[in-house]
């Protein structure tokens, strides 16, 4: 299963589990993205880090 | 038994968590805290919520809200507030004889001056809020003090405005972070690295590390005086023996698995599930 990145147009191999929410990395362009759905699987780009954020 | 996970971006940690809970045949509610709209009034159908939140402010403010309508939370809300605030972490320490470096408060430039001066150079400068090492500052002398207070005065918001300031404690190269569930340190790791930060987000090297007596015991010590739960505990190892640095509430682990060979999200899972068969109990009773 493969999905398109929406910066670079690559695609991007995704595991059967995907699941919404989802960090994924583009290989081609490295861009964090985020898996926006899943049927059909649409990626958006990852929310950039906030001030707050961390474990 | 009816457990939530609170997320928002699912990232490994998450990923490995959901699997653990679907290879115990274990369903789970996902909330996103993105979607959440909280009715003050309603009972969410769970009887617990392991919390991953990624924004700290969402974090606490949720599990408030949930543990306001009798949902058990890991880590609790108290656990969130004590570690998200590394103020509140060094009160918790210290009430509980939790060594740790030594340490001021001040909330004006001035008083942060003298706050620096009393501990001696290299301090470190940290914001009370923060993660992953960002905004850490390295002080090695007065130069460098009054143009960081000043910086942070004028140019970040009123949080950057409470100085916490710490004794810089001169490592050897790494420190440790140790994985605690329940009364129990179940891993550790020695975080790596040339730069005198060593956090893995900032490109620390993990390595496994033995849990010794003394490391497990302080580990547990310092997880009990912020509250309980599932933590990460860092410790430094300094001339004075080991100090607890700092207290994580939403650990990360997924570097830290292979390298200790110890099922850290399979711990926290099973600690969840057994805290989740608590809670529906009491509820049907």
């Amino acid at each position: 299963m493969a999905a398109t990145c929406p910066e670079c147009d690559a695609d991007v191999p995704l595991t059967d589990d995907v699941q919404e929410a989802e960090v994924q990395t583009c290989p081609e362009c490295g861009e964090a993205l985020e898996v926006a759905s899943v049927n059909p699987v649409v990626l958006a780009l990852a929310p950039p880090p906030e001030e707050d954020w961390g474990e | 038994m009816r457990i939530g996970v609170l997320h928002s971006l699912i990232r490994k940690e998450e990923k490995l968590l959901l699997a653990g809970f679907r290879a115990r045949s274990v369903q789970v509610t996902l909330i996103d805290d993105r979607k959440l709209v909280f009715d003050l009034r309603r009972v969410p159908d769970v009887d617990v919520v392991l919390e991953r939140c990624i924004n700290h402010s969402r974090a606490l403010h949720a599990l408030r809200l949930l543990e306001s309508v009798g949902v058990r939370c890991l880590n609790s809300y108290q656990v969130a507030q004590v570690c998200g605030d590394k103020i509140l972490t060094a009160v918790a320490l210290r009430e509980h004889g939790v060594p740790q470096p030594e340490a001021r408060v001040a909330f004006t430039d001035e008083s942060a001056l003298q706050a620096i001066e009393e501990i001696g150079y290299p301090v470190v400068l940290k914001p009370a809020v923060g993660s992953w090492g960002r905004l850490l500052a390295k002080v090695n002398d007065r130069e460098a003090a009054e143009a960081i207070l000043e910086h942070k005065r004028i140019l970040g918001s009123y949080h950057h405005s409470i100085f916490f300031v710490q004794k810089y404690i001169d490592k050897p190269g790494r420190d440790l972070r140790c994985f605690v569930v329940g009364d129990r340190c179940i891993a550790a790791i020695y975080r790596t690295s040339p730069h005198w930060k060593t956090n893995t987000a900032l490109g620390g090297v993990a390595s496994g590390a033995p849990v010794t007596a003394e490391l497990g015991d302080l580990a547990v010590s310092a997880a009990r005086a912020v509250g309980g739960g599932m933590v990460g505990v860092d410790v430094l190892e300094s001339d004075d023996g080991l100090l607890v640095n700092e207290v994580n509430y939403t650990m990360e682990f997924s570097n830290s698995i292979d390298t200790t060979g110890v099922d850290i999200p399979g711990h926290i899972v099973d600690y969840t599930i057994a805290q989740a068969a608590q809670a529906g109990g009491r509820a049907a009773s």
